[in-house]
């Protein structure tokens, strides 16, 4: 098949959804479809061109683009699923969030108040236009439930390299990994840090927009010798990192999806995470395969010092945590199947 | 990492340790990831052996008689077990010993008849490697002469058009002549001798054939990926040099040719038994076909040229290229502070320093389908400014980084219709994959 892949490029921001386009569309080549992305340039504020651009996309007609024929459309991103094409097949990263789950009456403008109701009529009103209609994740499509009244079939698809993980002998810390954001909560750990008993330390890999409020607040804790930012590192050392950690500790607020979850499960490795933690609460069962805890400093640090004092224990969640992996059957053969039925 | 159990971990020694795993687990990760594990040379010969085998059996005659032969020879085998089973037959005594024999002597015509088979397929063999190397040879031959007459032929074009010119000149007056002579001003030193300076000022300043060749290996993924280097599809080599990449092809078994200006280079090359000829770039890309190169490749060569010059090869290579095929261009980066204000000028043949983004525009600019820009060759770590302090990390990221970078691009794959082409030349861009 002809296949265009949609989705949006915020410039010079790269993550983990840059490696989701680049592995669909890798994945659908494989499979031996002709595949084009387009990108369309996004920037969330002012609001208004959050506007401009639901506008731009959803006149957008994709069906034959200057006499070209394409089979079908897979959008990933907002609002890139408001293009129209007949054979268009959505499969949702996430939504706008600003606009849902992450909205605020006490602390957004107006600009983001009058947003709002556009971009969810205009999510219903596109969304069911689709064929078919897949979420990222099982939060993703209860998030789509909840605020759209719109159906999504949960589709989960492998981390980058998912081959590449490997277990090793465990070394006296838990290993955490994402981007330095208010949302991923980083501090949870710093703060743990003091109520530590057992010699464990906090090992925060990433870089972001906290780097330097998350530095003052280990300064001002003196827990320097407890947590350090060890910034950005590459693939292998991740990898290495995952291999020798004692556990993961990963609590976002409403995550989508997650592929520290995924990876962490990869290198065998018991997964700590939150009671609100959204898309890792799907792989992740408190007592089998890591720990659910309440999002407290308390809890972390208790959690810790349960994995540290029981290793025998610590290393049978994560093997758990690897058979679960596997039971789940996340392959990229499978999204393509999905993708292209 | 031996640990007690009761003290805190020290976090330096956890980061020391897990880098060093890291470097030794994964020490191809970054950009050369997924060597080659078969030499493409002894694939091929392997693949070549067995085709020549399945031809033999496919011969009208041959194939047929081989066929018998293996099954009488599979009798032979089973001969002992025929015989077990007669004996158990007592009355079959007799006519197991004649069968035996006859069997033996059967058996003793077959081993005759396959030495000689074998003796022949050994002639085959060797005939056919011959024949397979003197048609390789007129090939090459033929190639070779269908280039040089081309270069002539566009010579000729052109010293007839300044031959006209000329004479039109001398028709309206004769006085205004201006003839381009290069002796006009003799020069200080003999084109030879500026040649052996460089020769030496090219092992001094860029280094060691051998460590090069290393560096130029992480880019033999890159021709994989777009399948240059057969026969049909060809590597040229622009600014080869001494061959130091012409080598490391030929080790793996892809098929290059390269051109260079610098006569005393190009011998050391085709003294290593390497085809480099001396020819300009321009030259010998409008001496080759349409879609007739697999890749072309340029080391350090493209911040030599003047840009006009630059911008015509970047169209050449366009029309010479095979759908998919790979331009491949490293020139020094001068996003890094050392380069930009200091290294770039040791060479003073060098020009301006041409920046990623000006060489990604010409790749899109041209039309080519797919274009990316690798930096390569970073600072090694020991030079770096300890990390840790912001001041020290902009640092590192200025002067540390990257002191080359590659321009990757790619013509567009076979059987995909360029809309751009219909819009328009000024319009080519490629599409929006990242």
């Amino acid at each position: 098949m002809r296949i265009l892949l949609t989705a949006t490029h915020v410039p010079f921001m790269h993550g983990g959804a840059e490696r989701h386009i680049q592995g669909t569309a890798d994945a659908l080549r494989a499979a031996g479809h002709a595949v084009e992305t387009v990108r369309v340039p996004f920037r969330f504020s002012p609001e208004a061109d959050v506007a401009r651009v639901m506008e731009f996309c959803e006149g957008t007609d994709l069906n034959a683009p200057n006499g070209q024929s394409v089979d079908r459309v897979i959008s990933l991103q907002f609002p890139t699923w408001g293009m129209r094409h007949d054979e268009h097949v959505a499969w949702i990263m996430h939504q706008h969030r600003a606009a849902y789950e992450l909205y605020d009456p006490a602390t957004a403008g107006r600009d983001l108040t009058d947003l709002r109701p556009q971009v969810q009529a205009f999510d219903t009103r596109t969304l069911a236009r689709t064929r078919r209609r897949f979420a990222n994740s099982a939060r993703v499509a209860a998030r789509l439930k909840h605020y759209n009244g719109l159906d999504a079939t949960p589709l989960h698809h492998p981390p980058p390299d998912a081959d590449a993980y490997y277990c090793a002998e465990t070394w006296p810390y838990v290993f955490v990994p994402s981007r330095l954001e208010r949302l991923k909560r980083q501090d949870l750990a710093i703060e743990a840090a003091r109520h530590l008993r057992s010699p464990v330390v906090f090992m925060l890999a990433g870089t972001g927009g906290q780097t330097e409020t998350y530095r003052q607040m280990i300064e001002r804790a003196g827990v320097g010798d407890r947590v350090r930012l060890i910034g950005e590192i590459s693939d292998a050392e991740k990898r290495a990192w995952y291999a020798h950690a004692l556990g993961v500790f990963f609590g976002p607020f409403d995550e989508d999806y997650g592929y520290v979850t995924l990876e962490a499960m990869l290198a065998r490795k018991p997964v700590i995470t939150c009671t609100d933690s959204g898309g890792p609460l799907e792989f992740v069962r408190d007592g089998e395969t890591g720990r659910v805890i309440p999002p407290e400093p308390e809890a972390l640090a208790d959690a810790v010092d349960g994995l540290h004092g029981d290793q025998t224990s610590a290393r049978r969640l994560g093997d758990a945590g690897l058979e679960a992996y596997r039971a789940a059957g996340i392959s990229w053969q499978g999204v393509v199947e999905a993708l292209c039925r | 990492m031996p640990h007690n159990g009761r003290d805190l971990p020290d976090i330096d020694t956890l980061i020391a340790n897990i880098r060093a795993e890291a470097k030794a687990r994964f020490p191809d990760e970054q950009p050369e990831a997924g060597r080659k594990t078969e030499s493409a040379g002894e694939g091929r010969a392997s693949r070549g052996r067995a085709e020549l085998r399945a031809r033999v059996h496919r011969m009208p005659i041959l194939g047929p008689g081989l066929r018998w032969l293996k099954s009488l020879a599979l009798l032979t085998r089973t001969r002992a077990h025929a015989i077990e089973g007669l004996e158990l037959g007592r009355h079959g005594a007799a006519a197991a010993q004649s069968l035996n024999r006859r069997v033996g002597d059967l058996s003793g015509d077959v081993d005759r008849l396959s030495g000689r088979v074998s003796d022949a397929e050994t002639v085959a063999d060797e005939a056919r490697d011959t024949a397979e190397r003197v048609w390789a040879d007129t090939q090459s031959r033929v190639a070779r002469t269908e280039r040089l007459l081309r270069v002539a032929r566009s010579d000729l074009r052109a010293r007839w058009s300044a031959m006209e010119r000329l004479q039109r000149q001398i028709e309206a007056g004769g006085d205004a002549i201006d003839v381009e002579s290069p002796g006009a001003q003799p020069a200080a030193v003999s084109d030879s001798e500026m040649e052996a300076f460089f020769a030496a000022f090219d092992v001094a300043l860029r280094g060691e054939a051998s460590a090069i060749a290393e560096q130029l290996r992480a880019y033999l993924p890159d021709l994989d990926a777009c399948g240059a280097g057969d026969e049909a599809r060809p590597v040229l080599d622009l600014g080869c040099g001494r061959g130091t990449w012409l080598e490391v092809l030929r080790s793996e078994g892809y098929i290059a040719r390269g051109i260079d200006l610098n006569r005393s280079l190009v011998d050391e090359a085709a003294a290593a038994g390497l085809d480099a000829q001396v020819e300009d770039a321009l030259a010998a890309l409008r001496a080759c076909p349409d879609g007739s190169l697999g890749a072309i490749t340029a080391f350090h060569l493209a911040e030599h040229l003047p840009f006009d010059t630059l911008y015509a090869v970047f169209a050449e290579a366009l029309r010479t290229l095979a759908p998919g095929g790979l331009l491949l261009m490293e020139t020094p980066n001068p996003e890094n502070g050392y380069v930009g204000t200091h290294t770039f000028y040791h060479d003073p043949t060098h020009g301006n320093p041409l920046t990623p983004a000006l060489m990604e525009f010409l790749a899109d600019y041209h039309g080519y389908a797919e274009v990316a820009v690798r930096r390569v060759h970073p600072y090694p770590e020991s030079a770096r400014l300890p990390d840790g302090a912001p001041a020290n990390e902009r640092l590192n990221g200025w002067l540390c980084g990257p002191q080359d970078f590659a321009l990757i691009a790619r013509t567009r794959p076979a059987g995909l219709d360029s809309t751009a082409d219909a819009a328009g030349a000024g319009a080519a861009v490629g599409p929006a994959d990242s």
